[in-house]
């Protein structure tokens, strides 16, 4: 088996054991009905007392093979409404990035209490959108309506 | 860090790492290059005054980094050692001046930041029965890694984080998220070497002081730094070109005048001769007061060519090979011009036409005039390209000739043809050159090994005092030889942009010449080279010792005088570039 399989195994193992409250993680399925470990959902709920708190946003979580190495891959779904989400959904956040502050050490514990993190305190010094970024920057009212309206959508969001 | 070389290399290398504190200038100076000063006073001849030094990686390893280092230990921070004092440099980008202000200053967050613990306890572990947080295996027997804080890993892992890590030339944390500590430049090369399959000659250790030098001459981190610190001051330092060469030059001093010393002066004074010769307009300025200098003739002399540590030339402003008899510029615009595809759309030019209505690319191959295009289906005649319609359903007649017309699209044809005709001559000159450049580098590689283990045979048997100097010309004439062929390829990108001025013939004849005496070299390596004669090589070397002497010779003189022949046709303006071609 490879480095990547066993680590993720043990991952799937400490999550089911214990995790975040309101979150949820799995593996896919892969078309013969096996897990596909390098392949996760997640459910990231937003903070409460944020305008984030109604919805429970989806993420997939891509673990290349030479993770934990490199970092996997997390994005949101595709023109997702927020300043560090590009528009196909990729998720731009430090401890993501190779070059940066990824770690071997980070597990998926860490990975969606970080992007949970990121919902409500967004990095206006790396914009990946420019709706989302310009309206935080400039027009907060509108920022929080459509972050509201996003949420409203998001709000059955479950396994 | 390369390890090849030549015998000279090897020398500097020893001496580079024969440790003195403080390198006495006069040995610094062996190092450079020191381009000839004709009038100081001349401001617009800034290249003439620069001074370059070469390293090779491992030398300004040595100097900047470890002699840096060193030299903190020795004066100002006695109390710190060595290797703290490598991660303090590290951390603040290799300036010992900031590492004492920041040391007396700020004590507690310099070690913050670098990640240097009160007490060290760093262990490579040998462990049963272990599993590793990291890649989740159970392991029987393992080595492992904590640094002070006892974040433990296996030793697996430690390594491809470390090798990961090393891509971006920084210092290296523990692989915990929340540790800061750092792993010190030692212990990432001892971790390193646990996995290395090459074993280090043990004799060699044995008769080697250790000395800080030796003990991080390999240190695969601060290489990794060097590059990145290198990389990250492009204007001081250029590396070497060449394939596989490891070497780099330094701009030490390139001010006529001591009055600015810093990098973006260089800058603007490479920007503002740029901006000059690429103007095709240079010759015939309008607003003369606004650039008084840009009137001059182009001189080549100016152009700064160093050389690295193993002899390979190359132009400090272009960072690339050797191009005299060319002036920058020309090289420029010739190899966006080989890159480009203008020369594939001329040549669509000059032998299709457009199909009136879709504009696609028609070559006619043969057949009748009576044209109908693939792409739309628009039918048209050859001759007149107007509808075919018109022209009625009988035989062929195209009364619809504007003869004005046709000769004015006959003739920019034409002259497209023969605009990629002249092109093509000098580009396929210039690419044989380059080609059997690289043909001529295989078989004195050959020839070389071939020499040298002739040269042990006979020692060993004692069969003859031939010594190195007596087969140095070889190497000479290896030197020649690629170093005449450069030239003569640039001459031929020369020659594409020369105006037809009289004196254009002189260089031609020059260039002839030279190329007379660089084929006959190339000749008698190629004998030399072919298998037939193979048990015969070193016999036909000593053979032909006379000749390959002296055509070396003949070789860099016609090198030298068909430069020489540029430079001063251009500085007399005999010579001149039409770089509207």
């Amino acid at each position: 088996m490879s480095l990547a399989k066993t680590r993720l195994q043990e991952e799937r193992k400490l999550w089911r054991k214990d995790h975040p409250f309101g979150f949820f993680a799995k593996p896919e399925k892969s078309a013969d009905g096996s897990l596909d470990l390098t392949n996760w959902r997640a459910g990231i709920p937003g903070r409460k007392d944020t305008i984030w708190e109604e919805g429970i946003y989806p993420i997939t979580i891509n673990f290349p093979n030479d993770y934990p190495s490199k970092p996997p891959k997390v994005k949101f779904p595709e023109n997702f409404y927020h300043p560090n989400v590009y528009p196909s959904g990729t998720v731009c956040l430090s401890i993501l990035n190779e070059e940066q502050d990824w770690r071997p050490a980070i597990t998926i514990k860490d990975i969606v209490l970080g992007v949970q993190e990121l919902l409500s305190d967004p990095n206006p010094d790396s914009p990946a959108q420019e709706p989302a970024w310009k309206a935080f920057a400039k027009d907060k009212e509108l920022y929080t309506r459509k972050v509201k309206e996003q949420a409203k959508r998001y709000q059955n969001y479950n396994a | 860090m390369s390890e090849e070389g030549s015998i000279d290399y090897d020398f500097d290398e020893d001496e580079a790492s024969d440790f003195s504190f403080e390198s006495d200038y006069d040995d610094q100076n062996d190092n450079m290059i020191d381009t000839p000063i004709e009038s100081p006073k001349d401001k617009t001849d800034i290249s003439k005054l620069a001074k370059f030094k070469k390293w090779t990686t491992k030398e300004f390893i040595n100097e900047n980094f470890i002699n840096a280092a060193v030299k903190l230990q020795n004066l100002q921070l006695p109390q710190c050692n060595l290797e703290d004092l490598l991660i303090m440099l590290h951390q603040l980008k290799w300036q010992s001046e900031e590492v004492i202000n920041n040391y007396y200053d700020n004590y507690d967050k310099l070690m913050n930041d670098c990640g240097i613990p009160k007490v060290k306890n760093n262990v490579i572990k040998e462990k049963l029965e272990y599993s590793c947080p990291i890649c989740c295996e159970e392991y029987d027997n393992i080595k492992t890694f904590q640094l002070s804080c006892g974040h433990e890993y296996c030793i697996n892992c430690y390594h491809s984080y470390l090798k990961t890590q090393l891509t971006n030339g920084q210092l290296i944390r523990c692989i915990d998220t929340s540790c800061n500590l750092t792993i010190p430049h030692l212990l990432t090369q001892e971790i390193f070497d646990l996995f290395s399959q090459d074993v280090r000659d043990p004799a060699q250790d044995f008769f080697e002081v250790p000395t800080a030098n030796s003990k991080y001459a390999h240190n695969m981190l601060l290489s990794s730094a060097a590059r990145s610190y290198i990389n990250s001051k492009k204007s001081k330092y250029k590396w070497c070109p060449a394939p596989d060469c490891e070497n780099l030059v330094e701009l030490v001093d390139n001010y006529a005048l001591h009055l600015d010393n810093d990098d973006d002066d260089f800058d603007e004074y490479l920007s503002d001769e740029e901006s000059t010769l690429l103007d095709p307009s240079t010759n015939n300025v309008k607003d003369k007061s606004k650039s008084p200098s840009v009137d001059r003739p182009i001189d080549i002399s100016l152009t700064p060519i160093v050389s690295c540590g193993t002899d390979h030339q190359f132009c400090y402003n272009c960072q690339y090979e050797n191009h005299l008899p060319c002036p920058c510029n020309i090289v420029r615009s010739w190899i966006k011009k080989c890159k480009d595809d203008s020369e594939t759309a001329n040549w669509i030019e000059a032998n299709t036409h457009n199909c009136p209505k879709c504009l696609n690319s028609i070559e006619k191959n043969g057949g009748c005039n009576h044209m109908t295009c693939r792409t739309c289906n628009y039918e048209f005649c050859w001759i007149c390209f107007k509808e075919w319609s018109i022209h009625g359903s009988q035989f062929f007649k195209c009364n619809n000739f504007d003869k004005s017309e046709k000769d004015a699209i006959e003739l920019n044809q034409k002259q497209k043809r023969v605009s990629l005709q002249r092109y093509l001559h000098y580009y396929k000159r210039f690419a044989v050159h380059e080609s059997s450049m690289k043909g001529d580098m295989k078989a004195l590689d050959k020839i070389n090994q071939r020499m040298e283990s002739f040269m042990s045979e006979q020692s060993k048997q004692n069969l003859s005092n031939l010594s190195w100097t007596d087969v140095q010309f070889l190497k000479d004439a290896f030197k020649a030889l690629t170093n005449g062929r450069k030239t003569l390829k640039w001459s031929y990108c020369f020659g594409f942009y020369m105006k037809e001025l009289i004196f254009a013939e002189v260089f031609e004849q020059t260039q002839e010449h030279l190329n007379r005496v660089v084929e006959d070299l190339s000749k008698i390596v190629e004998e030399i080279n072919d298998k037939k004669n193979n048990d015969r090589s070193t016999e036909l070397i000593m053979k032909n010792k006379k000749a390959l002497i002296s055509l070396t010779n003949a070789v860099t003189k016609g090198q030298q005088s068909l430069i020489q022949c540029a430079e001063s046709g251009l500085k007399e303006e005999r010579l001149k570039f039409d770089l509207s071609i």
